[in-house]
């Protein structure tokens, strides 16, 4: 899977990091989300999909595979 | 059916850390129900855990409480100002709520555990000086969150006392509305000062760095700032006390559960989350008021529509949680509501959660006899307040074993 994050949509509230802490981080200066890792294992995509559900600006999300 | 069969909202409860058994009624009859609201209006009431999620996460449901329809379920619930940030739709919500935001992020929150730490250690210390027997509220529960809260704010530790006292009396459900707003009026003025302070002298707090990023940039009124302050108040001292106490309720009422967390300390994070779905203290649930016509889950709601997100319910959907009403800390599966959905969710949550597992993590270690020195049926429940709770919380416990 690849993971978006819309940087622009992000509000900093970290849900992403307590949920996937190996997955998503946030920049120190104004909270806005980093990915850490594009394309995490397979394993991590329960995870992956509760951060995405969970995110109060719903600005991640799994890009379409063509 | 006449007007009058409809339940009202909030309803009474039976046992007191489950929500109003009529709430389970409800729930079972189906995820949308509709209630009476004491100003004589009505509301429809979600329950299901799969609809809560589809509502909060729609802004055709506005958290707008100036518009018409928005549910009115408390008397207190009714004074609104400039700023309250869970009350803005978007795109102003997103706005403002960006503003506050990089003050909660994980790494600010997470760099506060020591000094929570040592607070909560010291109080425990007190209250073992005092001998065998404390009120849990007034000597522990309450004192974490008001200091932290103090901390975060900026405000001087010569003040805390003050600040406290008019939080307590802003928040209490034993206070009359003219009470209630006059705490409100000496803690926004009391806030306003601090902001002006603030302006020519910067500590290092969140008010401090967002006058100087947001108030003296002419982004934010200091007005504003006031408001927000103030909800941080309401919104991250009620809930996080009462929490601490009624967990400690959950887990003596639960006694094989405390004896798997005193077993295995690292379940601590898990049983605070367990907490937060078992009690979901915020139990006059999310409010909100459809902007237009919209079908949702099934049911159409018509434009100025209130509804009311029983949270405390959607956490007992026995479709989601199995054995729902079981306190469970080794509890895995679906997320919570607790934090809210979508959003509105909680901004504070990160520094919550430090909190209850900061306390959770010391409180039995250090006091491992620690009981309730009075039956369940004499705990003075908060049954009126906004946020659910315990007024005072007697415990006891034998010295010998305390450390």
């Amino acid at each position: 899977m690849k993971i978006v994050a819309d940087k622009h949509k992000c509000v900093g509230a970290g849900t992403c990091v307590v949920i996937a802490p190996d997955v998503f981080d946030q920049d120190d200066a104004d909270g806005i989300v980093i990915l850490l890792n594009e394309e995490p294992a397979e394993d991590r995509r329960a995870a992956v999909l509760e951060a995405i559900d969970f995110c109060p600006a719903q600005a991640i999300f799994l890009a379409k595979k063509d | 059916m006449t007007v009058t069969d409809l339940p009202m909202f909030p309803p009474p409860r039976e046992y007191p850390l489950d929500p109003p058994p009529i709430l389970r009624e409800l729930q079972d009859a189906g995820p949308i129900a509709r209630v009476r609201t004491y100003d004589g209006g009505h509301a429809w009431l979600i329950s299901g855990y799969e609809v809560s999620k589809e509502l909060l996460r729609d802004e055709t449901f506005s958290a707008d409480a100036g518009r018409p329809g928005y549910p009115r379920v408390h008397p207190t619930l009714t004074h609104f100002t400039s700023g309250q940030l869970n009350h803005m739709d978007s795109p102003e919500h997103e706005l403002y709520r960006k503003m506050l935001a990089p003050e909660f992020i994980v790494k600010r929150v997470e760099a506060l555990r020591p000094e929570i730490e040592t607070s909560v250690n010291h109080l425990i210390d007190e209250m073992l000086a005092g001998g065998s027997t404390a009120d849990l509220v007034a000597d522990f529960s309450l004192p974490v969150p008001a200091l932290v809260i103090c901390t975060l704010v900026g405000v001087p530790y010569s003040e805390r006392d003050y600040f406290v006292q008019c939080a307590e009396t802003f928040l209490g459900g034993h206070s009359t509305l003219e009470e209630v707003m006059a705490a409100r009026a000496s803690i926004q003025s009391y806030l306003a000062d601090l902001i002006e302070q603030r302006r020519t002298k910067p500590g290092d707090d969140l008010l401090s760095r967002v006058v100087a990023q947001h108030v003296l940039t002419g982004h934010l009124t200091a007005e504003q700032l006031v408001g927000f302050a103030e909800l941080l108040l309401a919104a991250g001292f009620d809930t996080t006390h009462n929490t601490i106490a009624l967990g400690v309720v959950a887990l003596l009422e639960n006694p094989d559960q405390l004896a798997l967390l005193k077993q295995d300390p690292t379940l601590v994070n898990s049983a605070v989350e367990e907490m937060l779905r078992y009690l979901t203290l915020p139990h006059l649930g999310r409010h909100r008021v459809a902007t237009r016509d919209i079908e949702l889950a099934g049911h159409t709601f018509r434009e100025g529509d209130g509804v009311i997100v029983a949270l405390n319910q959607a956490n007992r959907d026995p479709s989601v949680f199995p054995d729902p009403d079981r306190f469970d800390i080794n509890r895995k599966g679906a997320p919570h509501l607790g934090m809210g959905y979508g959003p509105h969710q909680c901004l504070g949550a990160t520094v919550a959660r430090v909190e209850l597992q900061v306390a959770f993590s010391i409180l039995f270690d250090r006091i491992p006899s620690l009981r309730l020195a009075v039956p369940l049926e004499e705990i003075p429940f908060k049954h009126n307040n906004a946020v659910y709770g315990a007024e005072s919380l007697p415990v006891a416990w034998d010295s010998a074993t305390a450390r």
